[in-house]
């Protein structure tokens, strides 16, 4: 048996198969356009990871993606916090958040019990506890888990940060 | 949510030891998120590996460290709709964890195991 010629070992056996050949710019071009759900769970600039899931969020939507919702739980809910100020040369990383919101109407939930604990609260939350201030920058909206729970029924794509 | 929504596997991943250096609070949320799936009618799993097999042993006192103890509320986990709690045996078996050590409930599970039970599962959290 003529162990060499593997092509024509190859035709013999299966005489329909041929090597996929992949033109990637073209493959890239016709990927479906996916509904997202992005689940964050660090803080900004404690860690390089809330920073990575904001620019894989604009990517997405560079790409024609969709994002159902962006859902901040544990450390994530200081992406909520309003009083964050940074430098002028560096991004401010909850406002990054609620631009692309904005613009793209994605609702940004924060989790309820993670947010109260670090003391990321919004005005309702500040009356009902009787605290004399709120940081929750507008845009983000406090509400429960269910919310990550729908979302990852109904997003076709769950990502955690 | 409506009642119709359709039903996903769940599975959460714990792999730190309780009231751990950054995972006091992550084992907490965990739980709770746990229970929340399991609350809309999801179906739901727990995975305790490497570290996280400390938070399935029996008589935790957290009195002297003035924390919250859950381990009740692990053990409460079948009642609330979870559906299975699996542990990893290596991991228990490293750690000098015999099962009289450890939760009742909690079923011993290895490596094959393990990884069938994350490619059955529709969504992972690592927590």
């Amino acid at each position: 048996m003529d162990v060499g010629n593997v092509k024509a070992r190859r035709e013999r056996a299966w005489p329909l198969f041929r090597p996929p050949r992949l033109r990637y710019s073209k493959v890239s071009l016709c990927l479906k356009k996916m509904n997202y759900c992005l689940h964050i769970t660090h803080a900004p600039y404690t860690s390089q990871t809330a920073m990575t899931a904001l620019l894989f969020a604009q990517k997405l939507l560079e790409r024609q993606h969709t994002i159902l919702r962006i859902f901040f739980s544990g450390d994530g809910v200081h992406n909520g916090n309003g009083l964050c100020i940074v430098p002028q040369d560096e991004i401010n990383i909850p406002l990054a958040w609620q631009k692309i919101a904005q613009e793209h109407g994605i609702e940004l939930i924060v989790c309820v019990s993670s947010a109260l604990k670090r003391g990321i609260i919004n005005e309702q939350e500040a009356q009902r506890y009787e605290k004399p201030q709120h940081n929750l920058l507008s845009g983000f909206e406090i509400s429960g888990l269910g919310q990550l729970i729908e979302a990852c029924i109904h997003a076709d794509r769950l990502v955690t940060f | 949510m409506s009642k119709q929504a359709p039903q996903k596997r769940f599975l959460f991943v714990l792999q730190h030891a309780p009231h751990a250096h950054g995972a006091a609070l992550k084992n907490k949320e965990a739980l709770d998120f746990a229970l929340a799936c399991a609350a809309f009618e999801q179906k739901v799993s727990v995975l305790f590996i490497n570290d996280g097999v400390f938070q399935l042993v029996n008589n935790q006192n957290t009195k002297n460290i003035q924390s919250k103890n859950h381990s009740a509320s692990i053990a409460a986990l079948g009642l609330y709709g979870v559906e299975h709690c699996f542990y990893d045996a290596h991991s228990a078996g490293l750690r000098g964890l015999g099962a009289e050590k450890l939760l009742a409930d909690a079923k011993a599970i290895n490596a094959q195991e393990i990884k069938r039970c994350i490619t059955e599962h529709d969504f992972v959290f690592h927590y």
